[in-house]
């Protein structure tokens, strides 16, 4: 009798969609392997690796979160494999949905009767780019004092634990604007405000600018600083990995053209 | 009243069409990754305005499906693993195309504008 094969992967909320996909993919090439798909915050992954979780293909939304928790004790190597760009993700029942624009949201969201959302920089690379770009935004605006303004009004209720939250708070309408992955928004059909390269993490060419933004994370026992830097995703098979040759089947299916046509149609850009 | 055109504007170029041969130039100078062409070609003359991420990374998409390029992954002994990009003999060839092309285009401007300074009296 055939020994049941097992892959468990752990990955970003904000690759739910393009992990699910790539897993069709390889079930198709090997339909005798039981795949185990589950997600958090990418630094929340990480922490769950540290502590002890048995995993085989862990995919995070920043090659930082590798390098700062995981590298070289439980992972050697980690592939880049996209990219994406922060945009202000809303629907038209937002209040001023009419209104709003690259030039205006800081104004807009300022106003008393709007809320806004981010997630968690302790648990997730898209909140602390959102305190990167509130940095970075205060500066290219010329808008001294914009990011304490954004950070006091954007409260621990308004703080959700991974990107992907931040979609049902809006289509719930918990909130009326959210800052999340111009994937993400586009995924679930959002409107968007598209921020200038200056500002939204995209441009490899704005690589040192980005750095200048700085946010302080907890780490176990310490505190860690996270410099901006491009937002880029990467994927890794663990040292403790018990299923090794078939995760690194499933890491060539997600980069293959396959794997990439699936990343681009979720609104990543495959690198 | 219309506000003045200028030349840049009257003569659109898409950025696209050029941003293949600036990779093939970069490439063909050494064998590198899409986050590090994106930056040399920042610092490069060769384009006007900072490269779009996106447009960069399907252009070499594209190019390593017309066979122009060769990938492969690359780690160095630190930070993460990218896919590193060769120029093929194919790409060589088409650099080399391009060239020529922009030789010709630049006799093209050179008579251009010096048929006008003599008008001038330069």
């Amino acid at each position: 009798m055939r020994k049941e094969q097992n892959l468990k992967i752990l990955h970003a909320g904000a690759l739910r969609k393009p992990m699910k996909e790539c897993v069709r993919l390889f079930t198709r090439e090997y339909p005798q392997v039981r795949v185990t798909l589950d997600y958090a915050g990418s630094r929340a992954c990480a922490r769950a690796l540290l502590e002890g979780c048995d995993v085989d293909v862990i995919a995070l939304a920043d090659p930082h979160v590798f390098d700062d928790l995981l590298v070289p004790r439980h992972v050697d190597v980690f592939f880049v494999f996209a990219t994406d760009r922060m945009v202000l993700a809303y629907d038209e029942l937002a209040k001023y949905s009419g209104l709003i624009n690259e030039e205006n949201w800081m104004e807009i969201l300022s106003r008393e009767d709007v809320t806004f959302a981010r997630s968690d920089e302790n648990l997730d690379p898209c909140g602390y780019r959102a305190l990167m770009l509130w940095q970075l935004a205060g500066e290219y605006y010329n808008m001294p004092g914009l990011y304490q303004k954004l950070d006091t009004k954007c409260g621990p209720d308004r703080i959700y634990p991974k990107s992907i939250d931040l979609t049902s708070a809006l289509l719930e309408g918990r909130v009326d604007y959210a800052f999340s992955y111009s994937s993400v928004a586009e995924q679930f059909g959002f409107r968007h405000v598209e921020f200038p390269s200056r500002i939204n993490l995209s441009n490899p060419a704005q690589a040192l600018h980005y750095s200048r933004a700085v946010v302080t994370l907890e780490k176990v026992g310490k505190e860690s600083q996270v410099k901006g830097a491009p937002i880029e995703f990467a994927v890794a098979v663990p040292r403790n990995s018990s299923s090794r040759e078939l995760a690194r089947q499933f890491i060539e299916i997600l980069t293959s053209s396959e794997g990439e046509e699936i990343l681009e149609d979720c609104g990543l850009i495959p690198c | 009243m219309p506000e003045k055109k200028k030349a840049a504007d009257l003569l659109p170029l898409p950025m696209e069409k050029l941003t293949q041969p600036a990779i093939l130039l970069l490439l063909h100078r050494k064998e590198a990754h899409g986050y590090d062409l994106i930056q040399k070609l920042s610092q490069s003359r060769f384009i006007e305005s900072d490269p779009d991420t996106a447009t960069v990374y399907r252009t070499l998409r594209r190019m390593d499906q017309e066979g122009l390029v060769v990938s492969s992954w690359r780690h160095g002994e630190s930070g993460p693993a990218r896919r590193e990009y060769h120029l093929t003999p194919e790409g060589q060839k088409l650099l080399e195309d391009w060239i020529a092309r922009l030789e010709e285009r630049k006799q093209q401007i050179d008579s251009f504008i010096g048929y006008y300074r003599e008008t001038k009296g330069d």
